[in-house]
């Protein structure tokens, strides 16, 4: 394994409105090893988009540094992928779902026959080539976030970074993305940091479950999820390490909000 | 069910029309002295029959349609692109503000007479006359199209390493095309409205001078008068079957909700 982290947080934070403002996040340090999939817990409102948000470059910390790959970041970095929770707000209502996954691969030099190769196989991936010809707004949620999964794919990044990816889908659909991803992220050996506010969900797709939480948020706590090999909805969440890892995440959560409120804003 | 439907419409406006055409042929047999100077239809078709064999109508016609596209094309040119710069920061969007405001409220036809001693009766003083007045609303709604892009549609783009000049010509052209589509459909009308104008009050070649020359000839008067509407309403009908074309996107879902 690379000695690089593909991601890396140093004493990263976050203040709204200048030196007096509201401070988000404060002192984030994190490391995250390529081909690894990390999972960012916490409250609703607690700045988990922020955070990602500046993982993505498109928003300057206020103190501190993102890494990706190495290099301290200033603008969103060429090797990473964003999928956000709106996914209706992020396709383009004008184009047709093929080209849609082909905007991002317009641009960067790939031969047009590359990237239609590259179109079909990302939408084969997601199981939507028949939806190819079809607008977003002619298809079901969970197809449409299918679809923005897909462009990320069809892209290649070597960081995939997904906020609440799944927040809008109903279960069933969840639970079938929850396995696209990690099928996907095993198959292409990409590394991915998922944001989300749902603890199973968490424990169920990570390596490791990153528990931010207080006001300013800081890493409560890192949590290990021991589980080896393939995954399934089923027997994994019945396993006694699922169990114990989700008891272990929501009861930090639960700390962080205590502590949270002892500090007092 | 629903082509007997449209027949019915059909059939209504048909009626409609006959009626109407009924009316002004009552009208004008009328020997009231009043509405003496109204001739009847079937005079004004006659005569509407004898310009079609000329070919004074087409080139005034002509004329007519080119001012009125130079115009808007000029007004899309410059309206566009300067909407384009005013939106890129709310400061520029404030302070630009109350002088576009100013420039869309001046009456059109009061500053023909200004134009008409700047440049005489020539199309390009037409032309200058329809990119002062109707550059406003493809302006206004350029603005408020960038403005009100999805900021979600803006950060995908960018987090996907798009050139500011892709996310301009892919996202943002495209997002704000529903709200510039508007601008146009009224810069179209008020093209034609200015071109007739300037013809009409300034002498500028083209149909409304041909009204303006046929003031003592009522049938003919009456016959350009028709071909002025139905140009109007031609012009209406392209912009917004453009539209639709174009915007079937933004249309379509809406429709379906």
């Amino acid at each position: 394994m690379n000695a690089t982290p593909a991601v890396q947080l140093r004493d990263l934070g976050v203040t709204y409105g200048g030196a007096t403002g509201r401070e988000v996040l404060r002192g984030i340090d994190l490391s995250i090893a390529p081909n690894e999939i990390v999972c960012i817990v916490g409250h609703s409102g607690i700045g988990k988009s922020t955070l990602i948000r500046c993982i993505a470059g498109l928003q300057r910390p206020t103190t501190g540094e993102v890494l990706i790959g190495g290099t301290a970041i200033t603008a969103p970095p060429a090797t990473l992928a964003l999928v956000s929770q709106d996914y209706g707000r992020t396709l383009m209502p004008w184009l047709r779902v093929g080209e849609n996954v082909r905007l991002p691969l317009r641009g960067v030099g790939l031969a047009r026959a590359v990237q239609d190769e590259r179109v079909a196989e990302a939408l084969s991936v997601v199981g939507l080539v028949e939806a190819a010809r079809s607008y977003p707004w002619q298809l079901s949620g969970g197809m449409q976030q299918r679809v923005a999964i897909a462009r990320a794919l069809a892209y290649r990044p070597q960081v995939l970074l997904m906020d609440e990816p799944f927040a809008s889908v109903d279960a069933q659909t969840r639970a079938e993305l929850e396995d696209l991803l990690l099928t996907l992220q095993r198959d292409l050996g990409i590394t991915v940091v998922l944001v989300t506010h749902d603890v199973d969900e968490s424990v169920y797709l990570s390596d490791r479950v990153v528990v931010v939480g207080g006001r300013p948020a800081l890493v409560r706590e890192i949590v290990e999820v021991p589980i080896s090999g393939v995954r399934d909805q089923l027997t994994t969440k019945a396993d006694p390490a699922f169990i114990a890892c989700r008891t272990q995440v929501l009861s930090s959560i639960q700390a962080s909000k205590d502590s949270g409120s002892a500090v007092g804003g | 069910m629903l082509r007997t439907r449209r027949r019915q419409v059909l059939l209504g406006r048909l009626l409609t029309l006959l009626a109407l055409a009924a009316g002004w042929q009552v009208l004008g047999s009328s020997p009231d002295a009043d509405v003496k100077a109204v001739p009847k239809l079937s005079a004004v078709l006659a005569a509407l029959g004898d310009e079609l064999g000329t070919s004074a109508l087409a080139t005034a016609l002509g004329e007519t349609l080119t001012t009125t596209a130079l115009g808007l094309v000029l007004c899309l040119l410059v309206g566009i692109p300067a909407g384009l710069i005013l939106a890129a920061h709310p400061a520029l969007t404030i302070s630009s503000r109350f002088v576009i405001d100013f420039c869309r409220t001046v009456p059109p036809l009061a500053v023909i007479p200004l134009f008409l001693l700047l440049m005489g009766p020539t199309q390009r003083m037409a032309v200058s006359l329809i990119i002062a007045v109707s550059v406003w609303p493809i302006l206004l709604q350029t603005i408020h199209g960038v403005r009100n892009v999805d900021p979600e549609l803006l950060s995908t783009a960018r987090s996907f390493g798009l050139p500011l000049w892709r996310r301009l010509l892919f996202v943002v052209g495209p997002a704000s095309m529903p709200y510039v589509f508007t601008g146009i459909r009224i810069s179209a009308t008020l093209s034609l409205l200015l071109t007739i104008g300037a013809e009409l009050i300034a002498g500028v070649p083209g149909l409304g001078k041909e009204i303006l020359l046929s003031q003592s000839v009522p049938d003919r008067m009456f016959a350009l008068i028709t071909v002025a509407g139905v140009l109007g309403m031609a012009l209406a009908f392209a912009v917004t079957a453009i539209e639709s074309r174009l915007l079937a996107w933004h249309h379509v879902p809406r429709a379906a909700a």
